[in-house]
């Protein structure tokens, strides 16, 4: 009997509404706009969040990366200077055997130099970065070949001077031919080109000074990296030289599973802190999977930040449900009366009005949940007309809104938001029509 | 046994903090099964609080009314909804009828609150809009029916929970004498078949045709005449 009876309140409540359609309408829209407006900004959230957690996987969530960090003292530079010596620091390929001795289901411990070089072929020059790693290092840092090959372990134990170019790199040196096979110099040593990586954006994220512009990297064997190049390292690019002497730049560790990342980098953070000058600190340990664990409570601030102002238009919606409501029970107050005194019951008429508010709010929550889905795929094309005519600075800025995503949840909350809405403008206009006096409302002019 | 029973009924309004309105004071009443009374008095004699009480509609301040053996002196609001919704039929002077339904929606209101089902409501409904005379004008909304069409409508509403009785308001008020006899009709029509009615009116010639007129003065009952 209860479904019964709700079927039928619904249709009054719907046939009620009827009765003033622009006012229905006009009530209505309130309520689609806050829906709109959650599902657009959980939408945009939703796309920097995802965008940026790519980024931070792009380096892999099970890496944990240390980094040769040049020790910032002005004390070892005078050391430097009076000694007449190359700043010696960074890591070893000691500390990669410790590390590869010490840490268990390590799956590959992937050191490499990096080494500012420039790039010459024929007439054509370009500044890039040489770094000379291991065979492996590709799955770690899943790099995808456009064309040719990656290192292979023989290129590793002949030590060829051959070597893999960025994207960029490849581009700037080779304009309009095909780089495979081709003969480049990097400084006064002449590489054979055997494979062109595909293109991959830069790293974003807090910059440090290894932080490398993957496409303007030319990729070299480790072997072939110290012995020519040495572990001195000569940068003569501003005008003045400077000597530096590194083993590795750059050791990554990659352990299987996201539960291990944590304690392996207290291990190495342990052995390094043994083994190197506490004094001069020239190293760091980098943990991907930390940066996406504050990448999340990032995207949770934004996403409180988005659903309150959406929660803010929402609340109008609901006001203006309410008022319209208190209205419409003034309004009617004689039909309440009538409908008292044929026997309804007060909770007979709380569930009129209820339903009447529910729908109200259903419904637009309903509209606004397309049109919200349509704004989301919207936005990323105003956006991107927007940054070619902002320009370079712009475009950046507005990349990030690229993309956007409208996850099932942001639907369900919409929908759920404003049906708690309805339900809740319509408890109090409610609640004072089932408590009117029959008798008074039944004499209502 | 007697239909209603009203025993030294009471009902104070309090209007404000020290005025007190005694509508009722200790009101004795018994009406019949099939009886047709009349109530008459002058305004401020309580018939229409004795009306309301009698309807279901209030609850006494002291005093008994048992309704078809059922004491109702001291039920809860829902209870009373549900006896009236079960028990009482209302006549309006005003007619009161839902503007935005139609005649035969409204015939139906009652039931609705009955929880019966809408195929059986709608056979109730065109059955009684026949039997007070609608036929056609069923399907229209009350601003475009006449007056006695709309208080036919209320009848026909009045009469869909088969109610134990019906109470009528001044129901021939708003309307011409012509009209308001074929109204009359009706009732005499009603309480020739058994029907309970109590009708509150000023009018003598309504009186008249009744079984019993009840006089009402200060919140009592004056005089009880047979006609």
């Amino acid at each position: 009997m209860l479904s019964f009876k709700t079927g039928e309140i619904l249709r009054l409540g719907v046939t009620n509404l009827f009765v003033h359609p622009a006012r229905s309408i006009l009530t209505m829209l309130g309520i689609l706009f806050g829906v709109t407006a959650v599902i657009a900004t959980l939408a945009v959230v939703e796309g920097i969040s995802e965008k940026m957690q790519e980024e931070v996987l792009r380096m892999g969530a099970t890496n944990i990366i240390v980094e040769a960090v040049k020790p910032a003292e002005s004390e070892s530079t005078t050391q430097t200077q009076q000694s007449g010596m190359a700043l010696i620091y960074g890591l070893t390929y000691e500390d990669a055997e410790r590390i590869q001795s010490s840490i268990q289901g390590a799956d590959v411990v992937v050191p490499a130099r990096r080494i500012p070089v420039t790039a010459r072929y024929l007439t054509r020059r370009t500044r890039a970065e040489v770094l000379g790693t291991v065979p492996w290092y590709n799955e770690t840092y899943g790099i995808d070949v456009a064309s040719g090959r990656w290192l292979a372990p023989l290129d590793q134990r002949k030590v060829d001077n051959i070597c893999v170019l960025g994207a960029a790199v490849a581009r700037r040196l080779f304009p309009r031919s095909d780089p495979l096979g081709k003969s480049l110099w990097l400084g006064p040593f002449s590489y054979r080109v055997v494979g062109v990586l595909a293109g991959r954006g830069k790293r974003t994220g807090s910059g440090g000074e290894n932080e490398a512009d993957y496409d303007r990297t030319i990729y070299i064997p480790l072997t072939a990296a110290s012995r020519r190049f040495g572990e001195m390292v000569v940068d003569s690019s501003a005008g003045s030289r400077s000597f530096e002497q590194v083993e590795l730049h750059e050791i990554t560790v990659k352990v299987p599973t996201a539960e291990a990342v944590r304690p392996a980098a207290r291990i190495i953070t342990g052995l390094l802190e043994r083994f190197h000058d506490p004094n001069k600190k020239d190293w760091r340990v980098r943990v991907p999977l930390e940066r996406l664990e504050a990448l999340e409570r990032t995207k949770w601030l934004f996403v409180v930040l988005g659903v309150s102002i959406a929660a803010i238009s929402l609340l109008v919606g609901g006001i203006g449900i309410m008022n319209i409501m208190l209205a419409s029970v003034t309004e009617r107050t004689r039909e309440i009366g009538i409908r008292r005194a044929m026997g309804a019951k007060r909770r007979d008429i709380i569930s009129q009005f209820l339903v009447e508010t529910v729908v109200l709010s259903t419904v637009g929550g309903a509209i606004g949940v397309p049109v919200g889905v349509m704004l989301a795929v919207v936005i990323p094309r105003l956006l991107s007309k927007a940054a070619t005519m902002l320009g370079v600075g712009g475009e950046a800025a507005l990349m990030s809104l690229s993309r956007t995503i409208v996850t099932p949840s942001a639907v369900v909350l919409a929908l759920g938001t404003s049906i708690i809405v309805g339900v809740v403008s319509g408890v109090y206009p409610a609640y004072r029509a089932a408590h009117m006096d029959p008798i008074r409302a039944l004499r209502h002019e | 046994m007697s239909l209603a029973q009203l025993l030294d009924l009471t009902k104070t309004y309090h209007m404000g903090a020290d005025v007190v309105v005694e509508a009722l004071r200790g009101l004795d009443l018994e009406i019949e099964e099939g009886e047709y009374v009349a109530v008459m008095g002058p305004s401020g004699s309580g018939k229409s609080t004795l009306l309301n009480l009698l309807g279901c509609l209030d609850r006494p301040t002291r005093g008994r009314y048992v309704l078809g053996g059922q004491d109702i002196s001291r039920l809860s609001d829902a209870e009373l909804s549900e006896v009236r919704g079960r028990r009482i039929g209302f006549v309006f002077q005003s007619f009161n009828l839902i503007p935005q339904l139609s005649a035969l929606d409204n015939i139906e209101v009652p039931l609705f609150y009955q929880g019966v089902h809408r195929r059986q409501r709608r056979r109730r409904g065109r059955e009684l809009a026949e039997r007070v005379g609608l036929g056609a004008r069923a399907r229209h909304k009350p601003m475009e029916l006449s007056g006695g069409e709309q208080q036919r409508v209320a009848i026909a509403r009045a009469l869909s929970n088969d109610p134990l009785i019906l109470l009528a308001d001044e129901p021939t008020g708003n309307l011409d004498s012509k009209t308001g006899r074929e109204i009359l009709e009706i009732f005499d029509d009603l309480s020739a078949r058994g029907r309970t009615l109590v009708v509150v009116t000023h009018d003598e010639a309504i009186a008249r045709r009744t079984h019993r007129t009840v006089r009402m003065a200060d919140g009592r009952i004056a005089s009880r005449i047979s006609n």
